[in-house]
Protein backbone atom coordinates (compact mmCIF):
# COMPACT_ATOMS: atom_id res chain seq x y z
CA UNK A 1 0.00 0.00 0.00
CA UNK A 2 1.24 3.46 -0.83
CA UNK A 3 1.36 5.78 2.14
CA UNK A 4 -1.37 8.04 0.76
CA UNK A 5 -3.75 5.13 0.55
CA UNK A 6 -3.49 4.11 4.17
CA UNK A 7 -6.21 5.84 6.04
CA UNK A 8 -6.65 5.09 9.66
CA UNK A 9 -10.27 4.99 10.60
CA UNK A 10 -11.57 4.45 7.04
CA UNK A 11 -13.11 1.08 6.29
CA UNK A 12 -11.22 -1.14 3.86
CA UNK A 13 -14.28 -1.44 1.65
CA UNK A 14 -14.19 2.28 0.97
CA UNK A 15 -10.46 2.16 0.36
CA UNK A 16 -11.04 -0.51 -2.24
CA UNK A 17 -13.64 1.58 -4.01
CA UNK A 18 -11.31 4.54 -4.15
CA UNK A 19 -8.65 2.41 -5.80
CA UNK A 20 -11.01 1.54 -8.61
CA UNK A 21 -11.78 5.06 -9.80
CA UNK A 22 -11.22 5.26 -13.53
CA UNK A 23 -9.00 8.05 -14.67
CA UNK A 24 -9.61 10.17 -17.75
CA UNK A 25 -7.51 7.95 -20.00
CA UNK A 26 -9.43 4.84 -19.03
CA UNK A 27 -12.72 6.63 -19.55
CA UNK A 28 -11.62 7.74 -23.01
CA UNK A 29 -10.67 4.16 -23.83
CA UNK A 30 -14.09 2.93 -22.75
CA UNK A 31 -15.75 5.67 -24.77
CA UNK A 32 -13.76 4.76 -27.88
CA UNK A 33 -14.67 1.11 -27.46
CA UNK A 34 -18.31 2.07 -27.10
CA UNK A 35 -18.13 4.05 -30.34
CA UNK A 36 -16.48 1.15 -32.14
CA UNK A 37 -19.23 -1.13 -30.87
CA UNK A 38 -21.79 1.18 -32.47
CA UNK A 39 -20.09 0.60 -35.82
CA UNK A 40 -20.04 -3.18 -35.59
CA UNK A 41 -21.96 -5.31 -38.07
CA UNK A 42 -22.17 -8.27 -35.72
CA UNK A 43 -21.93 -8.50 -31.98
CA UNK A 44 -21.44 -12.22 -31.68
CA UNK A 45 -18.83 -14.49 -33.22
CA UNK A 46 -19.37 -16.56 -36.33
CA UNK A 47 -21.79 -19.39 -35.38
CA UNK A 48 -20.35 -21.65 -38.07
CA UNK A 49 -16.74 -21.13 -37.09
CA UNK A 50 -16.42 -24.59 -35.66
CA UNK A 51 -17.55 -26.42 -38.81
CA UNK A 52 -15.03 -28.83 -40.21
CA UNK A 53 -14.59 -29.23 -43.95
CA UNK A 54 -15.42 -32.82 -44.84
CA UNK A 55 -12.53 -34.61 -46.56
CA UNK A 56 -15.05 -36.32 -48.79
CA UNK A 57 -16.45 -33.08 -50.20
CA UNK A 58 -15.52 -32.54 -53.87
CA UNK A 59 -12.76 -29.99 -54.25
CA UNK A 60 -13.17 -27.06 -56.59
CA UNK A 61 -10.18 -25.57 -58.26
CA UNK A 62 -9.16 -22.26 -56.77
CA UNK A 63 -8.21 -20.76 -60.13
CA UNK A 64 -11.44 -21.40 -61.98
CA UNK A 65 -13.64 -18.39 -61.62
CA UNK A 66 -17.07 -19.68 -60.76
CA UNK A 67 -18.82 -16.63 -62.13
CA UNK A 68 -17.60 -16.29 -65.70
CA UNK A 69 -20.18 -15.49 -68.36
CA UNK A 70 -19.28 -18.72 -70.14
CA UNK A 71 -21.11 -20.83 -67.58
CA UNK A 72 -24.66 -21.82 -68.39
CA UNK A 73 -26.15 -20.96 -65.07
CA UNK A 74 -25.11 -18.04 -63.00
CA UNK A 75 -22.73 -19.81 -60.67
CA UNK A 76 -22.06 -19.01 -57.11
CA UNK A 77 -25.55 -19.13 -55.67
CA UNK A 78 -25.06 -20.90 -52.39
CA UNK A 79 -27.43 -23.77 -53.00
CA UNK A 80 -25.46 -27.00 -53.20
CA UNK A 81 -24.30 -28.34 -49.89
CA UNK A 82 -21.11 -29.80 -51.35
CA UNK A 83 -20.00 -26.60 -52.91
CA UNK A 84 -20.85 -24.87 -49.68
CA UNK A 85 -18.18 -26.45 -47.52
CA UNK A 86 -15.28 -25.95 -49.83
CA UNK A 87 -16.38 -22.43 -50.59
CA UNK A 88 -16.50 -21.79 -46.86
CA UNK A 89 -13.02 -23.22 -46.60
CA UNK A 90 -11.94 -20.94 -49.40
CA UNK A 91 -13.56 -17.96 -47.80
CA UNK A 92 -12.10 -18.85 -44.45
CA UNK A 93 -8.70 -19.26 -46.05
CA UNK A 94 -8.82 -15.69 -47.31
CA UNK A 95 -7.98 -14.44 -50.79
CA UNK A 96 -10.13 -15.83 -53.57
CA UNK A 97 -9.28 -14.54 -57.00
CA UNK A 98 -12.57 -12.69 -57.29
CA UNK A 99 -12.56 -11.48 -53.69
CA UNK A 100 -9.70 -9.04 -54.01
CA UNK A 101 -9.69 -8.88 -57.80
CA UNK A 102 -6.07 -9.78 -58.18
CA UNK A 103 -5.04 -8.13 -54.94
CA UNK A 104 -6.05 -4.66 -56.08
CA UNK A 105 -8.79 -4.21 -53.53
CA UNK A 106 -7.74 -3.90 -49.93
CA UNK A 107 -9.46 -6.31 -47.55
CA UNK A 108 -10.31 -3.66 -45.02
CA UNK A 109 -11.30 -0.05 -45.03
CA UNK A 110 -8.38 1.28 -43.00
CA UNK A 111 -5.96 -0.09 -45.59
CA UNK A 112 -8.04 1.46 -48.39
CA UNK A 113 -7.84 4.87 -46.78
CA UNK A 114 -4.10 4.56 -46.11
CA UNK A 115 -3.49 3.63 -49.70
CA UNK A 116 -5.48 6.61 -50.92
CA UNK A 117 -3.46 8.95 -48.68
CA UNK A 118 -0.22 7.50 -49.99
CA UNK A 119 -1.41 7.87 -53.54
CA UNK A 120 -2.28 11.51 -53.01
CA UNK A 121 1.06 12.25 -51.41
CA UNK A 122 2.77 11.03 -54.53
CA UNK A 123 0.78 13.20 -56.91
CA UNK A 124 2.89 15.94 -58.55
CA UNK A 125 1.02 18.88 -57.02
CA UNK A 126 0.89 17.47 -53.50
CA UNK A 127 4.06 18.91 -52.01
CA UNK A 128 3.40 22.32 -53.54
CA UNK A 129 -0.20 22.67 -52.35
CA UNK A 130 0.71 21.40 -48.92
CA UNK A 131 -2.66 19.71 -48.49
CA UNK A 132 -2.85 15.96 -48.97
CA UNK A 133 -6.31 15.55 -47.55
CA UNK A 134 -8.49 13.17 -49.53
CA UNK A 135 -12.03 14.12 -50.53
CA UNK A 136 -13.16 11.45 -48.08
CA UNK A 137 -11.54 13.25 -45.16
CA UNK A 138 -12.63 16.67 -46.34
CA UNK A 139 -16.24 15.56 -46.44
CA UNK A 140 -16.17 14.55 -42.79
CA UNK A 141 -18.35 16.93 -40.82
CA UNK A 142 -16.99 18.67 -37.77
CA UNK A 143 -18.45 18.67 -34.29
CA UNK A 144 -21.87 20.11 -33.64
CA UNK A 145 -22.25 23.70 -32.48
CA UNK A 146 -24.85 22.53 -30.00
CA UNK A 147 -23.79 21.32 -26.56
CA UNK A 148 -24.08 17.55 -26.10
CA UNK A 149 -26.92 16.07 -24.07
CA UNK A 150 -26.26 13.35 -21.55
CA UNK A 151 -28.66 10.54 -20.74
CA UNK A 152 -29.12 8.34 -17.72
CA UNK A 153 -27.66 4.94 -18.55
CA UNK A 154 -30.35 3.14 -16.58
CA UNK A 155 -33.57 4.77 -17.75
CA UNK A 156 -32.63 6.81 -20.83
CA UNK A 157 -33.95 10.12 -19.60
CA UNK A 158 -31.77 13.16 -18.97
CA UNK A 159 -28.75 12.32 -16.83
CA UNK A 160 -27.22 15.37 -15.22
CA UNK A 161 -25.21 13.46 -12.60
CA UNK A 162 -22.05 11.43 -13.07
CA UNK A 163 -20.92 8.29 -11.28
CA UNK A 164 -17.67 9.06 -9.47
CA UNK A 165 -16.17 5.68 -10.19
CA UNK A 166 -16.80 5.12 -13.87
CA UNK A 167 -18.23 8.32 -15.29
CA UNK A 168 -21.61 6.91 -16.36
CA UNK A 169 -24.53 9.30 -16.17
CA UNK A 170 -27.61 8.87 -14.03
CA UNK A 171 -30.70 10.91 -13.32
CA UNK A 172 -31.74 10.13 -9.77
CA UNK A 173 -30.73 8.34 -6.61
CA UNK A 174 -32.80 5.28 -7.53
CA UNK A 175 -31.14 4.93 -10.94
CA UNK A 176 -27.76 5.43 -9.27
CA UNK A 177 -28.34 2.63 -6.82
CA UNK A 178 -29.40 0.34 -9.72
CA UNK A 179 -26.19 1.35 -11.45
CA UNK A 180 -24.07 0.59 -8.41
CA UNK A 181 -25.77 -2.72 -7.70
CA UNK A 182 -25.44 -4.25 -11.09
CA UNK A 183 -23.55 -2.33 -13.69
CA UNK A 184 -20.82 -0.10 -12.41
CA UNK A 185 -17.61 -1.15 -14.20
CA UNK A 186 -19.21 -4.42 -15.30
CA UNK A 187 -20.90 -3.25 -18.46
CA UNK A 188 -18.36 -2.85 -21.20
CA UNK A 189 -20.77 -2.88 -24.12
CA UNK B 1 -35.62 -0.71 -72.68
CA UNK B 2 -33.21 -3.36 -71.52
CA UNK B 3 -31.74 -1.43 -68.67
CA UNK B 4 -31.19 -2.74 -65.18
CA UNK B 5 -30.88 -0.34 -62.32
CA UNK B 6 -28.90 -1.67 -59.37
CA UNK B 7 -28.70 0.60 -56.34
CA UNK B 8 -25.87 -1.17 -54.51
CA UNK B 9 -26.19 -0.27 -50.88
CA UNK B 10 -24.36 -1.45 -47.79
CA UNK B 11 -27.65 -2.51 -46.21
CA UNK B 12 -29.82 -3.43 -49.16
CA UNK B 13 -29.52 -3.81 -52.92
CA UNK B 14 -32.41 -2.14 -54.69
CA UNK B 15 -32.72 -3.81 -58.07
CA UNK B 16 -35.14 -3.75 -60.94
CA UNK B 17 -35.41 -3.32 -64.66
CA UNK B 18 -36.50 -0.05 -66.21
CA UNK B 19 -39.80 -1.67 -67.14
CA UNK B 20 -40.70 -2.23 -63.48
CA UNK B 21 -42.27 0.49 -61.39
CA UNK B 22 -40.42 -0.16 -58.17
CA UNK B 23 -37.29 -2.00 -57.10
CA UNK B 24 -36.93 -5.24 -55.21
CA UNK B 25 -35.13 -4.73 -51.92
CA UNK B 26 -32.61 -7.48 -51.31
CA UNK B 27 -30.62 -7.56 -48.11
CA UNK B 28 -26.97 -7.20 -49.10
CA UNK B 29 -25.60 -9.94 -46.92
CA UNK B 30 -24.71 -13.61 -46.92
CA UNK B 31 -26.27 -14.54 -43.64
CA UNK B 32 -25.60 -17.41 -41.29
CA UNK B 33 -28.27 -18.74 -38.97
CA UNK B 34 -27.45 -20.09 -35.56
CA UNK B 35 -29.33 -23.37 -35.94
CA UNK B 36 -28.87 -24.01 -39.63
CA UNK B 37 -25.34 -25.27 -40.17
CA UNK B 38 -25.76 -26.79 -43.62
CA UNK B 39 -26.16 -23.61 -45.59
CA UNK B 40 -25.90 -19.88 -45.67
CA UNK B 41 -28.62 -17.55 -46.91
CA UNK B 42 -27.69 -15.31 -49.81
CA UNK B 43 -29.67 -12.09 -49.90
CA UNK B 44 -33.40 -12.66 -49.60
CA UNK B 45 -32.99 -16.42 -49.27
CA UNK B 46 -33.28 -15.37 -45.66
CA UNK B 47 -37.05 -15.55 -46.16
CA UNK B 48 -36.64 -19.32 -46.28
CA UNK B 49 -35.03 -19.39 -42.87
CA UNK B 50 -37.46 -20.49 -40.18
CA UNK B 51 -35.72 -19.08 -37.14
CA UNK B 52 -34.40 -15.55 -37.54
CA UNK B 53 -32.85 -15.26 -34.09
CA UNK B 54 -29.11 -14.85 -33.59
CA UNK B 55 -28.38 -14.16 -37.26
CA UNK B 56 -24.77 -13.51 -38.26
CA UNK B 57 -24.29 -11.16 -41.17
CA UNK B 58 -21.46 -11.26 -43.66
CA UNK B 59 -21.58 -7.95 -45.47
CA UNK B 60 -19.63 -7.19 -48.66
CA UNK B 61 -19.52 -3.56 -47.58
CA UNK B 62 -17.29 -2.12 -44.90
CA UNK B 63 -17.84 1.40 -43.57
CA UNK B 64 -20.00 2.07 -46.61
CA UNK B 65 -17.53 0.85 -49.27
CA UNK B 66 -17.72 -2.32 -51.34
CA UNK B 67 -14.61 -4.27 -50.40
CA UNK B 68 -15.52 -7.95 -50.47
CA UNK B 69 -16.36 -9.16 -53.95
CA UNK B 70 -16.53 -12.81 -52.92
CA UNK B 71 -19.61 -11.99 -50.91
CA UNK B 72 -20.96 -9.37 -53.29
CA UNK B 73 -20.82 -11.76 -56.26
CA UNK B 74 -22.99 -14.20 -54.39
CA UNK B 75 -25.61 -11.58 -53.62
CA UNK B 76 -25.50 -10.04 -57.09
CA UNK B 77 -25.77 -13.43 -58.80
CA UNK B 78 -28.82 -14.11 -56.68
CA UNK B 79 -30.37 -10.72 -57.59
CA UNK B 80 -29.53 -10.89 -61.28
CA UNK B 81 -30.70 -14.43 -61.89
CA UNK B 82 -34.33 -13.57 -62.79
CA UNK B 83 -33.11 -11.01 -65.31
CA UNK B 84 -30.33 -13.16 -66.74
CA UNK B 85 -32.91 -15.89 -67.26
CA UNK B 86 -35.04 -13.60 -69.40
CA UNK B 87 -32.19 -12.37 -71.55
CA UNK B 88 -28.45 -12.94 -71.27
CA UNK B 89 -26.70 -10.21 -69.31
CA UNK B 90 -24.68 -9.25 -72.37
CA UNK B 91 -27.88 -7.76 -73.77
CA UNK B 92 -28.59 -5.60 -70.74
CA UNK B 93 -27.14 -2.26 -69.90
CA UNK B 94 -26.85 -1.42 -66.23
CA UNK B 95 -26.93 1.65 -64.03
CA UNK B 96 -25.12 0.92 -60.80
CA UNK B 97 -24.66 3.20 -57.80
CA UNK B 98 -21.66 4.17 -55.75
CA UNK B 99 -21.26 6.40 -52.69
CA UNK B 100 -20.98 10.19 -53.03
CA UNK B 101 -17.24 9.99 -52.58
CA UNK B 102 -15.60 6.88 -53.86
CA UNK B 103 -12.11 5.40 -53.92
CA UNK B 104 -10.57 4.51 -57.27
CA UNK B 105 -9.74 0.88 -56.41
CA UNK B 106 -13.35 0.33 -55.37
CA UNK B 107 -14.72 2.04 -58.49
CA UNK B 108 -12.36 0.20 -60.82
CA UNK B 109 -13.17 -3.12 -59.24
CA UNK B 110 -16.89 -2.50 -59.76
CA UNK B 111 -16.36 -1.57 -63.42
CA UNK B 112 -14.18 -4.61 -63.97
CA UNK B 113 -16.66 -7.04 -62.48
CA UNK B 114 -19.58 -5.57 -64.39
CA UNK B 115 -17.82 -5.62 -67.75
CA UNK B 116 -15.61 -8.68 -67.48
CA UNK B 117 -17.39 -11.05 -65.11
CA UNK B 118 -20.97 -10.25 -65.99
CA UNK B 119 -20.38 -8.86 -69.46
CA UNK B 120 -22.98 -6.14 -69.49
CA UNK B 121 -23.51 -4.30 -72.77
CA UNK B 122 -22.99 -0.90 -71.16
CA UNK B 123 -22.39 0.41 -67.66
CA UNK B 124 -23.16 3.72 -65.98
CA UNK B 125 -21.66 4.02 -62.50
CA UNK B 126 -23.28 6.99 -60.78
CA UNK B 127 -23.60 8.19 -57.19
CA UNK B 128 -26.90 7.41 -55.53
CA UNK B 129 -27.29 11.05 -54.47
CA UNK B 130 -26.80 12.11 -58.08
CA UNK B 131 -29.65 9.83 -59.13
CA UNK B 132 -31.85 11.24 -56.38
CA UNK B 133 -31.13 14.72 -57.74
CA UNK B 134 -32.09 13.51 -61.22
CA UNK B 135 -35.31 12.13 -59.79
CA UNK B 136 -36.12 15.46 -58.18
CA UNK B 137 -35.44 17.38 -61.37
CA UNK B 138 -37.69 15.17 -63.48
CA UNK B 139 -40.46 14.81 -60.89
CA UNK B 140 -40.79 18.55 -60.50
CA UNK B 141 -40.41 19.14 -64.21
CA UNK B 142 -37.57 21.62 -63.74
CA UNK B 143 -35.35 22.23 -66.75
CA UNK B 144 -31.89 20.73 -66.27
CA UNK B 145 -30.25 24.11 -66.73
CA UNK B 146 -32.37 25.64 -63.95
CA UNK B 147 -32.14 22.80 -61.49
CA UNK B 148 -30.54 23.17 -58.09
CA UNK B 149 -31.06 21.00 -55.05
CA UNK B 150 -29.60 19.69 -51.83
CA UNK B 151 -29.69 15.94 -51.44
CA UNK B 152 -29.76 14.26 -48.05
CA UNK B 153 -28.99 10.56 -48.46
CA UNK B 154 -29.29 8.67 -45.16
CA UNK B 155 -28.18 5.10 -45.66
CA UNK B 156 -26.94 2.16 -43.66
CA UNK B 157 -23.37 3.25 -43.03
CA UNK B 158 -23.53 7.02 -43.12
CA UNK B 159 -25.51 10.03 -44.28
CA UNK B 160 -24.41 12.48 -46.93
CA UNK B 161 -25.48 16.03 -47.67
CA UNK B 162 -24.56 17.26 -51.14
CA UNK B 163 -25.48 20.08 -53.50
CA UNK B 164 -26.35 19.50 -57.16
CA UNK B 165 -26.54 22.22 -59.77
CA UNK B 166 -27.52 21.74 -63.40
CA UNK B 167 -27.20 17.98 -63.04
CA UNK B 168 -23.72 18.03 -61.56
CA UNK B 169 -22.32 17.80 -58.08
CA UNK B 170 -21.07 21.12 -56.75
CA UNK B 171 -17.42 20.34 -55.96
CA UNK B 172 -16.56 20.46 -52.28
CA UNK B 173 -20.19 20.46 -51.20
CA UNK B 174 -20.34 16.91 -49.84
CA UNK B 175 -20.64 16.47 -46.06
CA UNK B 176 -20.64 13.07 -44.40
CA UNK B 177 -22.18 12.25 -41.02
CA UNK B 178 -21.15 8.82 -39.80
CA UNK B 179 -24.60 7.91 -38.54
CA UNK B 180 -26.79 5.54 -40.50
CA UNK B 181 -29.21 2.66 -40.03
CA UNK B 182 -26.47 0.47 -38.61
CA UNK B 183 -25.57 2.88 -35.80
CA UNK B 184 -29.26 3.43 -35.00
CA UNK B 185 -29.95 -0.29 -34.71
CA UNK B 186 -26.85 -0.83 -32.56
CA UNK B 187 -27.84 2.06 -30.31
CA UNK B 188 -31.28 0.55 -29.82
CA UNK B 189 -29.79 -2.88 -29.16
CA UNK B 190 -27.52 -1.45 -26.48
CA UNK B 191 -30.27 0.54 -24.82
CA UNK B 192 -32.59 -2.46 -24.64
CA UNK B 193 -29.79 -4.85 -23.59
CA UNK B 194 -28.73 -2.51 -20.84
CA UNK B 195 -32.21 -1.85 -19.54
CA UNK B 196 -34.38 -4.87 -20.23
CA UNK B 197 -33.33 -7.90 -22.21
CA UNK B 198 -30.06 -9.01 -23.78
CA UNK B 199 -30.59 -8.53 -27.50
CA UNK B 200 -27.07 -7.76 -28.69
CA UNK B 201 -27.09 -10.87 -30.90
CA UNK B 202 -30.50 -10.11 -32.36
CA UNK B 203 -29.58 -7.52 -34.97
CA UNK B 204 -32.27 -8.65 -37.38
CA UNK B 205 -35.07 -8.54 -34.84
CA UNK B 206 -34.00 -5.21 -33.37
CA UNK B 207 -33.63 -3.74 -36.82
CA UNK B 208 -37.25 -4.63 -37.45
CA UNK B 209 -38.16 -3.21 -34.05
CA UNK B 210 -36.47 0.03 -35.03
CA UNK B 211 -38.42 0.13 -38.29
CA UNK B 212 -41.71 -0.72 -36.60
CA UNK B 213 -41.58 1.29 -33.41
CA UNK B 214 -39.25 4.25 -33.84
CA UNK B 215 -40.16 7.64 -35.17
CA UNK B 216 -38.69 11.13 -35.18
CA UNK B 217 -39.99 13.45 -32.52
CA UNK B 218 -40.93 16.95 -33.56
CA UNK B 219 -39.70 18.15 -30.16
CA UNK B 220 -37.39 15.71 -28.42
CA UNK B 221 -36.70 17.93 -25.42
CA UNK B 222 -40.42 18.18 -24.69
CA UNK B 223 -40.74 14.40 -24.92
CA UNK B 224 -37.83 14.01 -22.49
CA UNK B 225 -39.35 16.50 -20.07
CA UNK B 226 -42.76 14.81 -20.19
CA UNK B 227 -41.30 11.34 -19.62
CA UNK B 228 -39.11 12.64 -16.78
CA UNK B 229 -42.08 14.16 -15.02
CA UNK B 230 -44.04 10.95 -15.45
CA UNK B 231 -41.13 8.96 -14.01
CA UNK B 232 -41.07 11.22 -10.96
CA UNK B 233 -44.83 10.77 -10.64
CA UNK B 234 -45.34 14.53 -10.90
CA UNK B 235 -48.68 15.78 -12.23
CA UNK B 236 -48.74 16.06 -16.02
CA UNK B 237 -50.57 18.61 -18.09
CA UNK B 238 -52.59 17.34 -21.04
CA UNK B 239 -49.82 17.94 -23.57
CA UNK B 240 -47.27 16.02 -21.51
CA UNK B 241 -49.76 13.21 -21.00
CA UNK B 242 -50.33 12.97 -24.75
CA UNK B 243 -46.60 12.76 -25.34
CA UNK B 244 -46.16 9.98 -22.81
CA UNK B 245 -49.09 8.04 -24.20
CA UNK B 246 -47.71 8.35 -27.70
CA UNK B 247 -44.32 7.08 -26.61
CA UNK B 248 -45.04 4.26 -24.19
CA UNK B 249 -45.90 1.00 -25.83
CA UNK B 250 -45.10 -2.69 -25.90
CA UNK B 251 -43.18 -4.41 -28.65
CA UNK B 252 -44.08 -8.08 -28.97
CA UNK B 253 -41.04 -10.03 -30.13
CA UNK B 254 -41.41 -12.67 -32.84
CA UNK B 255 -41.54 -16.29 -31.75
CA UNK B 256 -41.17 -17.76 -35.27
CA UNK B 257 -44.05 -20.11 -34.56
CA UNK B 258 -46.97 -17.73 -34.92
CA UNK B 259 -45.21 -14.46 -35.74
CA UNK B 260 -42.19 -13.98 -37.96
CA UNK B 261 -42.00 -10.31 -37.20
CA UNK B 262 -42.55 -8.36 -34.03
CA UNK B 263 -45.21 -5.72 -33.69
CA UNK B 264 -46.10 -2.69 -31.63
CA UNK B 265 -48.95 -3.02 -29.16
CA UNK B 266 -50.57 -0.32 -27.07
CA UNK B 267 -50.15 -0.75 -23.34
CA UNK B 268 -52.90 -2.62 -21.60
CA UNK B 269 -54.71 -3.51 -24.80
CA UNK B 270 -54.07 -7.20 -24.40
CA UNK B 271 -52.90 -9.33 -21.55
CA UNK B 272 -49.52 -10.86 -22.15
CA UNK B 273 -49.81 -14.33 -23.62
CA UNK B 274 -47.84 -17.12 -22.00
CA UNK B 275 -45.13 -17.68 -24.56
CA UNK B 276 -44.74 -14.03 -25.44
CA UNK B 277 -41.65 -11.96 -24.95
CA UNK B 278 -42.27 -8.25 -24.93
CA UNK B 279 -40.22 -5.12 -24.64
CA UNK B 280 -41.39 -1.96 -22.92
CA UNK B 281 -40.51 0.94 -25.15
CA UNK B 282 -40.63 4.57 -24.20
CA UNK B 283 -38.11 7.29 -24.84
CA UNK B 284 -36.07 4.84 -26.97
CA UNK B 285 -38.62 5.15 -29.74
CA UNK B 286 -37.59 8.74 -30.39
CA UNK B 287 -34.09 8.74 -28.90
CA UNK B 288 -32.86 6.29 -31.53
CA UNK B 289 -33.66 8.28 -34.69
CA UNK B 290 -32.69 11.42 -32.77
CA UNK B 291 -29.09 10.34 -33.38
CA UNK B 292 -29.45 11.42 -36.97
CA UNK B 293 -30.02 14.95 -35.78
CA UNK B 294 -27.76 14.83 -32.71
CA UNK B 295 -24.97 12.23 -33.00
CA UNK B 296 -23.51 13.73 -29.82
CA UNK B 297 -26.34 12.00 -27.91
CA UNK B 298 -24.34 8.79 -28.39
CA UNK B 299 -21.02 10.48 -27.85
CA UNK B 300 -20.26 10.77 -31.58
CA UNK B 301 -18.49 14.11 -31.97
CA UNK B 302 -20.24 15.17 -35.16
CA UNK B 303 -22.98 17.49 -36.24
CA UNK B 304 -26.34 16.08 -37.27
CA UNK B 305 -27.89 15.91 -40.73
CA UNK B 306 -29.66 19.25 -40.47
CA UNK B 307 -26.47 21.03 -39.45
CA UNK B 308 -24.60 19.19 -42.20
CA UNK B 309 -27.06 20.47 -44.79
CA UNK B 310 -26.51 24.00 -43.48
CA UNK B 311 -22.77 23.43 -43.65
CA UNK B 312 -23.06 22.40 -47.29
CA UNK B 313 -25.21 25.42 -47.96
CA UNK B 314 -22.76 27.82 -46.37
CA UNK B 315 -20.16 26.79 -48.93
CA UNK B 316 -22.40 27.81 -51.83
CA UNK B 317 -22.54 31.29 -53.40
CA UNK B 318 -24.80 33.41 -51.15
CA UNK B 319 -27.01 34.71 -53.94
CA UNK B 320 -27.73 31.14 -55.08
CA UNK B 321 -28.43 29.63 -51.69
CA UNK B 322 -32.22 30.20 -51.80
CA UNK B 323 -32.36 28.10 -54.98
CA UNK B 324 -30.96 25.14 -53.10
CA UNK B 325 -33.05 25.43 -49.97
CA UNK B 326 -36.19 25.30 -52.07
CA UNK B 327 -35.38 21.68 -52.86
CA UNK B 328 -34.00 19.53 -50.06
CA UNK B 329 -34.37 16.04 -51.45
CA UNK B 330 -34.70 13.07 -49.11
CA UNK B 331 -33.18 9.76 -50.11
CA UNK B 332 -32.08 6.61 -48.35
CA UNK B 333 -33.74 4.11 -46.04
CA UNK B 334 -32.96 5.98 -42.84
CA UNK B 335 -35.14 8.87 -43.98
CA UNK B 336 -38.16 6.58 -43.79
CA UNK B 337 -38.91 7.30 -40.13
CA UNK B 338 -42.30 8.87 -39.54
CA UNK B 339 -41.86 12.54 -38.76
CA UNK B 340 -38.46 12.81 -40.42
CA UNK B 341 -39.40 15.34 -43.08
CA UNK B 342 -41.31 17.44 -40.57
CA UNK B 343 -38.44 17.56 -38.11
CA UNK B 344 -35.90 18.34 -40.81
CA UNK B 345 -38.05 21.20 -41.98
CA UNK B 346 -38.35 22.59 -38.45
CA UNK B 347 -34.61 22.39 -37.86
CA UNK B 348 -33.72 23.93 -41.21
CA UNK B 349 -36.33 26.65 -40.94
CA UNK B 350 -34.82 27.68 -37.62
CA UNK B 351 -31.33 27.90 -39.11
CA UNK B 352 -32.10 29.66 -42.37
CA UNK B 353 -32.84 33.33 -43.02
CA UNK B 354 -36.59 33.72 -43.12
CA UNK B 355 -36.63 35.08 -46.65
CA UNK B 356 -35.19 31.80 -47.97
CA UNK B 357 -37.81 29.45 -49.39
CA UNK B 358 -37.66 26.01 -47.81
CA UNK B 359 -38.98 22.90 -49.47
CA UNK B 360 -38.24 19.40 -48.14
CA UNK B 361 -39.04 17.11 -51.07
CA UNK B 362 -39.90 13.49 -50.76
CA UNK B 363 -40.96 11.91 -54.03
CA UNK B 364 -42.15 8.61 -52.58
CA UNK B 365 -40.25 6.00 -50.57
CA UNK B 366 -36.86 7.54 -49.69
CA UNK B 367 -35.13 4.18 -49.97
CA UNK B 368 -36.20 3.92 -53.60
CA UNK B 369 -35.34 7.46 -54.71
CA UNK B 370 -31.92 6.66 -56.14
CA UNK B 371 -33.35 3.64 -57.97
CA UNK B 372 -36.27 5.67 -59.29
CA UNK B 373 -33.83 8.37 -60.42
CA UNK B 374 -31.92 5.72 -62.32
CA UNK B 375 -35.12 4.49 -63.87
CA UNK B 376 -36.16 8.04 -64.86
CA UNK B 377 -32.76 8.44 -66.45
CA UNK B 378 -33.07 5.17 -68.34
CA UNK B 379 -36.55 5.97 -69.62
CA UNK B 380 -35.92 9.62 -70.35
CA UNK B 381 -36.96 10.38 -73.91
CA UNK B 382 -33.96 12.61 -74.57
CA UNK B 383 -31.63 9.62 -74.28
CA UNK B 384 -29.79 11.22 -71.37
CA UNK B 385 -28.36 7.88 -70.29
CA UNK B 386 -26.17 7.77 -73.39
CA UNK B 387 -23.83 10.47 -72.19
CA UNK B 388 -23.29 8.71 -68.84
CA UNK B 389 -22.85 5.16 -70.02
CA UNK B 390 -19.71 3.40 -71.19
CA UNK B 391 -20.18 0.54 -73.64
CA UNK B 392 -18.38 -2.77 -73.35
CA UNK B 393 -16.61 -2.10 -76.61
CA UNK B 394 -15.28 1.24 -75.35
CA UNK B 395 -14.20 -0.40 -72.12
CA UNK B 396 -12.24 -3.03 -74.05
CA UNK B 397 -10.65 -0.45 -76.30
CA UNK B 398 -9.87 2.28 -73.80
CA UNK B 399 -9.82 0.46 -70.49
CA UNK B 400 -10.57 1.60 -67.00
CA UNK B 401 -9.24 5.12 -67.57
CA UNK B 402 -12.21 5.93 -69.77
CA UNK B 403 -14.61 4.92 -67.05
CA UNK B 404 -13.04 7.10 -64.41
CA UNK B 405 -13.08 10.02 -66.82
CA UNK B 406 -16.62 9.53 -68.06
CA UNK B 407 -18.20 8.91 -64.68
CA UNK B 408 -16.13 11.41 -62.73
CA UNK B 409 -17.39 14.41 -64.61
CA UNK B 410 -20.79 14.07 -62.98
CA UNK B 411 -19.71 13.16 -59.48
Amino acid sequence: LQPAMVDAGVSSRLRETRRLVLDEAARQRRHRRALEALEADNFQADPHADLRVSKLAPKFSDEASSFGPSRDSLGGVAASADGKKSRKAKAAGGSGAVGTLGGRLRRNFAALLEEELARRAQLPGAAASGSTATPYELAQVGPSRLPPRHFCAVCGLLGPHTCVVCGTRFCSASCYSTHQDTRCLKWTG
Amino acid sequence: KDTLIVDLGAGYVKIGSASESEPRQVINSVTKAKHVKTRVFVGNELDECKDLSGLYYQLPFQKGYLLNWELQKQVLDHCLKPYADKRPLSEWQVIVTEPCINFSPVAEALDEVLFEEYGFKAVARLPAAFLAAQRDQRQRGVLPADHACLVLDCGYSFSHAAAYRRGRLVPGSVRRVNVGGKVLTNYLKEAISYRQLMVMDETHVMNQCKEDACFVSENFDADLAAMSRAAQRSPLDSEAQERCQKLCCEYVLPDYAQHRRGFVRQLGSQKQQQQEQTLRLGIERVATPELLFRPSDAGIPEMGVAEALCDTLSGLPPHEQPLYTDAVVLAGGSCRFAGFANRLETELRASLPDDFPLGVRCHGDPAAQAWLGGRDLALSPDGALECYAVSRKDYRDHGAALCSERFAQFT
